[in-house]
């Protein structure tokens, strides 16, 4: 089943971003104008990368930018 | 006795016979211009004598980027006091070191520097609080006609603290001539920096790369500068470079990431010229994707608080991604190997510098200096770089330090912090890469009855991020049943490396 939205506000939730922010994300919107750090936003990286097996190190720095960005990028990876 | 420029006058004079109405500054809805900044500098400098502060003396400046910080460094460089300028995010313990180990005279800060006000408090000292209403009058009533000091070329001006390979911060010290010749060198020669320029550095003057950037450049060419207290976010960068038409934007690789992921409005960059990127390596897939999405370059360059500024650079025209650049006169290198031999091109060695601005020792530290100021005037800068066609290429440290949005990082310093907490018997600190850029990773082996896993992670991160710098804070966490240890038990941290 493709990975949801959902999924990804859990893991973020898990690693500690208040539940505050994460319920109030646009998932359109770039997450670092939405209470995201540039400390929040690294660990999120990598806990999507143990959570889902994916490799983030050499991503580009525009791929990432909203929650929908990272749901695209994670069902992408599953298929190939 | 030979005699050297003042830099306060050095940087002032040209613009006051030049253009003294011309608007040296500008924060939020404020503005200061040339002939201000000279009467308000002489007037600090004046309130500094009449407080017993005497040319020599160290005076600590713990305070945002803002007119009144350069109102005191210029007031300091004028008296012949040796400004400490120190990063205002530090706790208590950091303070108290270092204006023990500067013996700071005085301390110029600000009401909510808590931190440095509480490490104050416990010794004697002037205390000066740039935005207390009372300074203020203080400030406007000191006298403007102050004769200012001649310095000798050997006097220090400046202070900067950065840190050591054991976490303990170590004082790095400038002469007046250091900000004239690196404006000359990098602003000058590289940048083609003049008076129509309009500068902002996301970099704050605490830093050697700030101070050069948002300071002594824009005064050296008679530039006007954008000035933002605090941390600004990448909308409030792209607000201020629209608003006030910058034209040349400092900023270190991670700001750029940011910039990246915020902006829908590429029209917002539409006044810049030049970008200029310090502090660490800037990742060569970085540099392009904001090349192609902005079509303006980034100069990558690297510095050091040793250096003050940068002494290799990429040039406008001629941006080599993933390398630093090439050469900035009238600086010189050598790369050598662990012997100290020369060594041929493409193979990476010891890069050593020499120059005019570099720190002739370290403060307090006779030990460290001779290591890192060595004869002849060369400075072992402690990074391994490989040269191409007369490009530098970064290949890492001789040592564990790691940089981090443009920080030094001392694993020795977070894991003494992780240490401090019930749940780790031991630990190690490394690095890994998250989209090119290096962030620190703990690995941790936990005392009995603790559990491996989220909540135990978060709950590390947020201890970690409670008594440190953010930058500091590890993204990650690993378990691990043991570290790898040499056979004198000292932890191995390159076996933990996840990147170079």
């Amino acid at each position: 089943m493709p990975l949801q939205l959902m999924d990804i506000c859990a893991l973020m939730d898990e690693i500690g971003i208040e539940r505050e922010i994460i319920d109030a994300i646009d998932p359109d919107a770039p997450l670092l104008t939405q209470g995201i750090d540039s400390i929040d936003f690294p660990a999120l990286a990598i806990a999507v990368e143990k959570k889902f097996g994916v490799d983030i190190s050499d991503t580009s720095a525009a791929k990432l930018r909203t929650l929908n960005d990272f749901v695209r990028f994670i069902n992408e990876k599953a298929v190939t | 006795m030979s005699l050297s420029p003042n830099a306060a006058l050095a940087l002032l004079k040209p613009n006051l016979e030049r253009h003294p109405d011309k608007v040296a500054i500008i924060t939020g809805e404020r503005t200061v211009s040339y002939r201000r900044l000279d009467e308000q500098s002489s007037r600090f400098g004046s309130l500094l004598c009449t407080s017993c502060i005497s040319a020599g003396d160290r005076v600590a400046i713990v305070a945002n980027d803002s007119p009144e910080y350069f109102f005191a460094l210029l007031g300091c460089l004028k008296a012949g006091a040796v400004a400490v300028l120190l990063n205002p995010g530090l706790g208590v313990d950091d303070y108290d070191f270092i204006f023990r180990d500067a013996g700071a005279s005085a301390l110029v800060t600000e009401t909510t520097a808590t931190a440095a006000l509480q490490a104050q408090s416990k010794r004697p000292g002037l205390t000066l609080l740039l935005d207390d209403p009372e300074f203020a009058g203080r400030l406007s009533s000191a006298q403007a006609g102050f004769p200012s000091h001649t310095p000798s070329p050997d006097d220090i001006a400046l202070l900067l603290y950065s840190s050591g390979s054991t976490g303990t911060p170590k004082g790095v010290p400038h002469r007046h001539g250091d900000f004239l010749s690196t404006a000359d060198a990098f602003a000058g020669s590289v940048l083609a920096m003049s008076e129509r320029d309009v500068v902002f550095s996301a970099s704050k003057l605490f830093f050697a790369y700030g101070l050069g950037n948002s300071f002594s450049f824009p005064l050296r060419f008679g530039a006007t500068v954008v000035l933002f207290p605090g941390k600004p976010d990448s909308a409030e960068v792209l607000r201020l470079i629209s608003r006030h038409s910058v034209t040349i934007l400092f900023g270190v690789p991670v700001a750029y990431t940011m910039l990246l992921k915020t902006m829908d409005d590429r029209n917002a960059l539409s006044s810049l010229r030049l970008c200029v990127s310090a502090g660490e390596s800037l990742p060569a897939p970085l540099c392009r994707e904001w090349t192609e999405t902005t079509g303006i370059e980034i100069l990558d360059g690297i510095g050091s608080t040793e250096a003050l500024h940068i002494y290799i650079s990429n040039r406008p025209g001629a941006v080599r991604p993933g390398s630093a650049g090439i050469l900035v006169p009238p600086f010189e290198v050598r790369l050598v190997d662990d012997e100290g031999r020369s060594i041929p091109p493409g193979t990476p060695g010891h890069l050593l510098l020499r120059g005019p601005s570099i720190a002739p020792f370290y403060w307090n530290s006779p030990e460290k200096s001779a290591e890192t100021m060595l004869q002849g005037g060369w400075l072992r800068t402690g990074d391994i770089f490989l040269e191409e066609d007369g490009f530098f290429f970064y290949q890492g440290r001789g040592d564990d330090l790691f940089k981090v949005d443009a920080h030094w990082v001392s694993p020795v310093r977070i894991e003494s912090t992780l240490l401090e907490h019930p749940a780790v018997m031991e630990c190690a600190v490394s690095r890994r890469k998250v989209e090119h850029l290096v962030r620190p990773i703990a690995f941790a082996v936990l005392n009995p009855g603790y559990e491996p896993g989220p909540k135990l992670e978060r709950e590390l991160r947020r201890f970690v991020a409670g008594k440190l710098p953010a930058y500091m804070c590890p993204v990650q966490v690993e378990w691990v049943d043991e570290l790898p240890k040499t056979a004198t038990g000292k932890v191995q941290r390159f076996l933990l490396r996840q990147c170079g």
